[in-house]
């Protein structure tokens, strides 16, 4: 009895001090895992093609800006080296996500979703995670028939089911998971 | 059911006439009966319930009573006392009579509520409904939501089946104030996937008024309040408990312990210790992963009590740890789409105990102090400090998996509450009044690395009452009362400049903005709130049998931070939520009438209500935003007017000494009267039955079956939308079904237990129950993870419960 009472006296003292907290404690919070930026690099007949989605304000209401506003031109036949890159541009220098995704490449893959006549996308075989699945950074693309035109969607899956039918080839249909970025950029194909 | 009120009403009018005959004709042969009520040392019991023929009186300090105008003949005589057992007796009164009693302690009834209470009602006009400690011990292993589910007119909002909200006639989360031990439970309320951070093993009684009659509580409670007391004995006696909760559906569960040192006078004191552990739970079809929860709470306490004032102490700490189901994590509309349509979660692992992220943890610290005075033998006065410490951590899964075990949301909020009450009665009256004064900081922890929903704020109140009730006779009372409350809030938040210009704030905030940091405002949005609430309400005993109760209620509810300041995405339903600096007080008139008569053994309550809610607060979606991750659906915090309106029945009915039947009823009809839609998130119509066999000469046995009907919900606003998924390869558009409810359900119940009685202290109740047995698969409209994953299937529960 006498020993609750002390307890409690004891603990009541006690929550005060400890709740009494960091008022000054005002700074804004500083985004970690924002991704501002997806840019798609493509390398091929002798042309470098770079198409690019940025978004400055995150959540917030300005829609992303596309870059180049008509999006990617390509050769028809054409086999392009391309590779996707993930940045926060809101950290000073930008920090470069696609790093963090090939370091925990066993929880993340990127998907590419491209109209069948305006070609094939295939992951590189060398960009695969710690139990052979492909990450799809690296890709090749292989241009489709001229006078196409449609879109290409670049999905960044976290935690997506790798073994699931289709995935390791690139298909998002079964890949669950939920989604880090989903960008679309027109293409044409001359 | 009309047929049934309108035949109250004849019948009513009817008896009041007749009862007025006869008491003028018969007034000459009445005679008037006193006495003494006193306990087994011969003291008195003050506050003793006497009742003689039709009328009643409670014994006053010196344990006397007076009864006048009791008819001759043979009477029925009733005396109780809590704690006591109770004197039932049939006398013969010819003259004027002097009937002196004694009452004997009863150590099982201390089990039932004991709760020491300065009115016995808090609220005079409207139905109270209380939940009965046998009740509350039955949902040990449960939460708070389920317990108050029980109550028709009640039931429960929902995230996966850990995190269970009380509704009460179809509101809920802010306008549903939970009032624990005297001290309003401030644990981040605003957010439907906050519940009520309380062990309900520390309950002794639960009350539910539904309205803002209880002004003495506050003047917010648009859609009622809970009203939850812990158990005081007030004899002198020791009193220990341990129940064991054993759960097949998430096979484990849980273990609480109390000790109660009770005392009329002198020192008596509290403790009490709960630990619940459970791994995954599983619907018919699959296991729910990461489902588990677990729970470490402690109460104690510590009162000393003289003839004039007694001295309290407590406190309370609350700690939970809530797995929230793996699949509804998603990162934007598309994942939403796939997971409605695939109707079966994407992410089922084998069982485990193990919680992993998405998850909660929170704490909640409650201590308070109390004192309480009798100034004379009417009136008295109570003084309380309270103390609260919420904090809750969020973890997500992160995008970087380092980062999961740091939390995504931590939220620390702190509230001092300061109250002073005052209690009189002279003569035919009844006064209460009292103030309070509290002041309330929540600091939003930056170090997160995520934009909190809800920013750091310093909230001030205010607020004093009046309560009066006038007692024209002992059938009839009138009550009324009015409040008034000052409320002050200061928020400190950093907001997107695109979001500031978005929400059109720059010509109407401007004087917010402190500061600057890159593409951010720092912004002090500051508001002051001056609030009236009132009430006035009628009881009136027509007959003995038969009651009404009728009253009109105004109260006034301040936007919450969550409607003033969320800007951003809520992970768990794939939507950008945006409240308005913009928003006013939301108002309700409500209007709510309870009948009850009782027959020999049939017993019917029918409460219908009408609440109209003018700038009812609630979220709309308007439109889309782009961003990185696709387009998600914007909503916003909005102000229409609403019209709720709705009843609930309920009726006992014992059929015969073993066999009774209880039927529970409730509908509410929720409208937007602006936009002339239905109201989202109405519960649907449900109708309980239970049938109970109750043998006392086999070790008390009781056995009930129950059957829980819910309809499907078909009024509810559509608010689907559109969206573009990839289809081989190419982007189609399909509709995102976020508004049609889930389909009707009808599920089984069976529940049963037996007590041994060891000796004259010691007993031992053991019970049996299965929770859904013909493992139904099902979802809710009112689980907000409908979209994800199917409810728990069947679960096995056995309880044994020691008193010694």
């Amino acid at each position: 009895m006498k020993n609750l009472k002390l307890i409690a006296l004891l603990v009541i003292p006690t929550l005060f001090l400890t709740s009494c907290n960091n008022d000054d404690d005002n700074t804004p919070v500083n985004e970690e895992e924002v991704i501002t930026t997806v840019r798609v690099t493509l390398i091929g007949g002798g042309q470098t093609i770079v198409l690019e989605f940025r978004d400055l304000d995150g959540d917030g209401p300005n829609a992303p800006v596309l870059t180049p506003i008509e999006g990617g031109i390509l050769v028809a036949g054409t086999t392009y080296q391309g590779s996707t890159t993930f940045l926060n541009e809101l950290e000073n220098p930008a920090e470069d996500i696609t790093v963090e995704v090939e370091e925990e490449g066993a929880d993340h893959q990127v998907f590419y979703q491209l109209g069948s006549s305006l070609g094939t996308v295939t992951y590189d075989a060398a960009d695969i995670d710690a139990n052979g699945n492909p990450i799809g950074i690296d890709f090749s693309l292989v241009a489709g028939t001229a006078g196409s035109t449609g879109t290409l969607t670049v999905t960044l899956r976290h935690l997506p089911n790798k073994t699931a039918t289709g995935v390791a080839s690139g298909d998002i249909t079964n890949a669950v998971g939920n989604t880090d970025a989903a960008v679309t950029f027109p293409i044409v194909v001359n | 059911m009309i047929r049934c009120v309108t035949f109250k009403l004849k019948e009513m009018r009817f008896l009041s006439i007749l009862l007025f005959f006869l008491v003028g004709f018969f007034g000459y042969t009445q005679v008037t009966i006193t006495g003494v009520i006193s306990d087994e040392k011969g003291l008195p019991i003050r506050d003793a319930h006497v009742h003689i023929a039709n009328k009643t009186t409670s014994t006053d300090n010196n344990g006397s009573y007076r009864l006048s105008g009791i008819p001759k003949g043979k009477q029925k005589l009733y005396i109780s006392f809590i704690g006591y057992s109770a004197i039932e007796e049939t006398i013969e009164i010819s003259n004027d009579l002097t009937l002196n009693r004694l009452l004997k302690l009863d150590i099982t009834k201390l089990e039932e509520v004991t709760i020491k209470q300065l009115s016995n009602s808090k609220s005079e006009s409207s139905n109270e409904l209380i939940l009965k400690r046998t009740t509350i011990e039955k949902f040990s292993n449960q939460t708070l939501g389920d317990a108050l589910k029980e109550i028709s007119g009640v039931s429960i909002l929902k995230t996966g089946s850990n995190i269970v909200k009380p509704v009460i006639n179809g509101l809920h989360s802010n306008r549903v104030p939970i009032i624990n031990n005297n001290v309003r439970l401030e644990d981040q309320q605003w957010g439907t996937e906050h519940a009520p951070n309380f062990d309900i093993n520390s309950a002794g009684k639960i009350t539910v008024i539904k309205g803002a009659s209880a002004l003495q509580y506050g003047g917010d409670a648009i859609g009622g309040v809970v009203i939850i007391e812990p158990e005081i004995i007030k004899k002198d006696t020791l009193v220990e408990k341990t129940i064991l909760n054993l759960a097949s559906n998430g096979r484990g569960g849980s273990l609480s312990s109390s000790i109660q040192k009770g005392n009329r006078y002198g020192w008596s004191w509290n403790a009490l210790g709960t630990f619940k552990y459970l791994g995954d739970r599983e619907s018919p079809d699959y296991v729910l992963s990461n489902s588990g929860n677990r729970e470490q709470n402690f109460s104690g306490g510590f009162r000393f009590a003289e003839e004039k004032y007694n001295f309290n102490a407590m406190y309370s700490f609350y700690n939970a740890q809530i797995g929230i189901l793996r699949a509804s994590h998603i990162g934007n509309v598309n994942d939403l789409y796939n997971s409605i349509n695939n109707q079966q979660p994407s992410v089922i692992e084998p069982f485990t105990y193990s919680i992993d992220v998405p998850k909660q943890e929170v704490q909640h610290h409650l201590a308070k102090i109390n004192y309480q005075r009798w100034l004379n033998d009417n009136s008295s006065i109570d003084l309380q400090y309270a103390f609260q410490f919420n904090n809750r951590l969020e973890f997500d899964i992160r995008r970087s998996s380092a980062n999961n075990d740091k939390a995504a949301l931590d939220l620390q909020l702190e509230t001092h509450t300061l109250l002073a009450d005052y209690k009189t009665s002279i003569g035919k009256w009844r006064f209460k009044s009292g103030a309070n004064l509290g002041y309330q900081n929540n600091f939003a922890n930056p170090k997160t690395g995520v934009r909190p929903l809800i920013p750091s704020y310093e909230k001030l109140d205010a607020g004093f009452y009046g309560i009066a009730v006038h007692k024209f006779d002992n059938a009839t009372s009138l009550e009324s009362g009015i409040r008034y409350d000052f409320s002050a809030i200061e928020a400190t938040k950093y907001y997107l400049k695109s979001r500031w210009t978005e929400r059109g704030y720059d010509a109407e905030f401007s004087s917010f903005i402190v500061g600057e940091d890159g593409n951010q405002w720092l912004t002090k949005p500051t508001f002051d709130y001056h609030n009236i609430s009132a009430n006035i309400g009628l009881k009136k005993q027509f007959h003995h049998e038969m009651e009404w109760l009728v009253n009109v209620s105004l109260a006034s509810r301040n936007p919450n931070p969550s409607e003033l300041f969320s800007d951003g995405l809520h992970h768990s339903t794939g939507q950008i939520e945006l409240g308005d600096l913009r928003l006013q007080r939301e108002q309700s008139y409500k209007f709510n009438t309870t009948f009850t008569k009782e027959w020999q053994s049939f017993q019917v309550q029918i409460n219908p209500f009408v609440n109209r809610i003018s700038n009812f607060m609630y979220l709309q979606p308007i439109g889309f935003e782009t961003t990185i991750r696709g387009a998600f659906p914007v909503w916003e915090f909005k102000q229409t007017e609403a019209l709720l309106t709705g009843f609930d029945v309920n009726t006992t009915w014992n059929i015969s000494n073993h066999f009774s039947h209880e039927l529970g009823m409730a509908y509410v009809n929720g409208q937007n009267l602006s936009t002339d839609e239905y109201l989202i998130d109405m519960p649907p119509f449900v109708m309980n039955n239970k049938i109970q066999y109750k043998n006392e000469s086999w070790f008390n046995f009781v056995s009930e079956l129950k059957s829980e009907l819910v309809l499907r919900q078909n009024q509810f606003p559509n608010y689907n939308f559109e969206t573009n998924i990839i289809v081989n390869n190419e982007l189609s558009p399909v509709l995102v079904d976020i508004s049609s409810p889930a389909k009707g359900y009808h599920l089984f119940h069976f529940y049963s237990e037996m007590t041994f009685k060891i000796s004259q202290k010691n007993s031992l109740t053991t019970s049996f129950s299965i929770q859904n047995f013909t493992n139904t698969t099902y979802r809710d409209y009112l689980n907000r993870q409908r979209f994800f994953a199917d409810e728990t299937g069947r679960n096995i529960q056995i309880q044994l419960k020691f008193n010694y």
